[in-house]
């Protein structure tokens, strides 16, 4: 993989990037994941939850974008030691604080 | 017979009258030899001995207690990262989910339509709820 962004600018959804910034999602999109997880658990239904799943999926990639414009080589470089490793968020401690350091402490 | 030469004594009547020639003790005998055990009853008493392996075995647990709070935190941390980005990758298999479905329905129609009171993509299940659906047509290119 050789970046974490495709061609316009965007970062790509990978595991390794949704991993690293698993923590600022769960802080910035706390309540379109709720709100999607809620209407899951009421109807299992895919076609019923379209909605909420975009609003979700919109949050998630904005701020995906956000952070990497932000704070571009620290995410980076963590999400390039997420991928050697993984995703194990042991052995990518170093990273992970100067992402979280740069980026917004949550 | 050569021995009878050496050994003999004078007036010897057979072989059998030979001087003894024995090893044995020198003379005076030999030094006392000590064979009595002596084992001391010194050294860490039984209660010292039953402290210290008590306190080292506490001292260990307690190490490995501690060890699984640190473990158990990474494993939490695993899970919460899972979680977090659950929603997501559930919505992306949704709308691709409901693209297909909606192209298999459209076959489905296709295929059914001289069929008499058949609906169409209606649940084979009585139970109301939206169950998966089983068949494996949905995904041509993995199989």
């Amino acid at each position: 993989m050789a970046s974490a962004v495709d061609a316009s600018g965007n970062p790509i959804p990978t595991s390794a990037v949704l991993m690293a910034s698993s923590k600022h999602i769960g802080i910035r999109c706390y309540a379109e994941n709720l709100e999607f997880l809620k209407c899951k658990k009421k109807d299992q239904n895919p076609e019923k939850c379209l909605d909420k799943g975009r609003d979700v999926t919109r949050c998630v990639l904005g701020l995906l974008k956000d952070l990497h414009q932000k704070c571009t080589k620290e995410m980076d470089d963590y999400v390039g030691c997420m991928y050697y490793h993984t995703n194990e968020f042991d052995l990518c401690r170093k990273e992970q604080e100067a992402f979280e350091k740069k980026c917004s402490l949550e | 017979m050569t021995e009878a030469l050496i050994r003999k004594k004078p007036g010897m009547a057979s072989v059998k009258d030979m001087p003894l020639l024995q090893d044995g003790p020198p003379p005076g005998g030999f030094a006392p030899a000590r064979f009595a055990r002596r084992i001391p009853n010194s050294g860490p008493s039984a209660l010292f001995m039953f402290l210290t392996t008590f306190g080292a075995f506490s001292w260990g647990m307690y190490q490995v207690g501690q060890g699984n709070k640190i473990r158990r935190a990474l494993k939490e941390e695993k899970y919460a990262a899972r979680r977090a980005i659950l929603p997501v990758l559930q919505a992306e298999e949704d709308e691709r989910f409901v693209r297909e479905w909606h192209k298999y329905l459209e076959y489905e129609a296709d295929v059914m339509k001289d069929v008499p009171g058949w609906k169409v993509g209606e649940s084979v299940y009585h139970s109301g709820r939206w169950v998966p659906p089983a068949s494996s047509e949905l995904r041509p290119e993995v199989w």
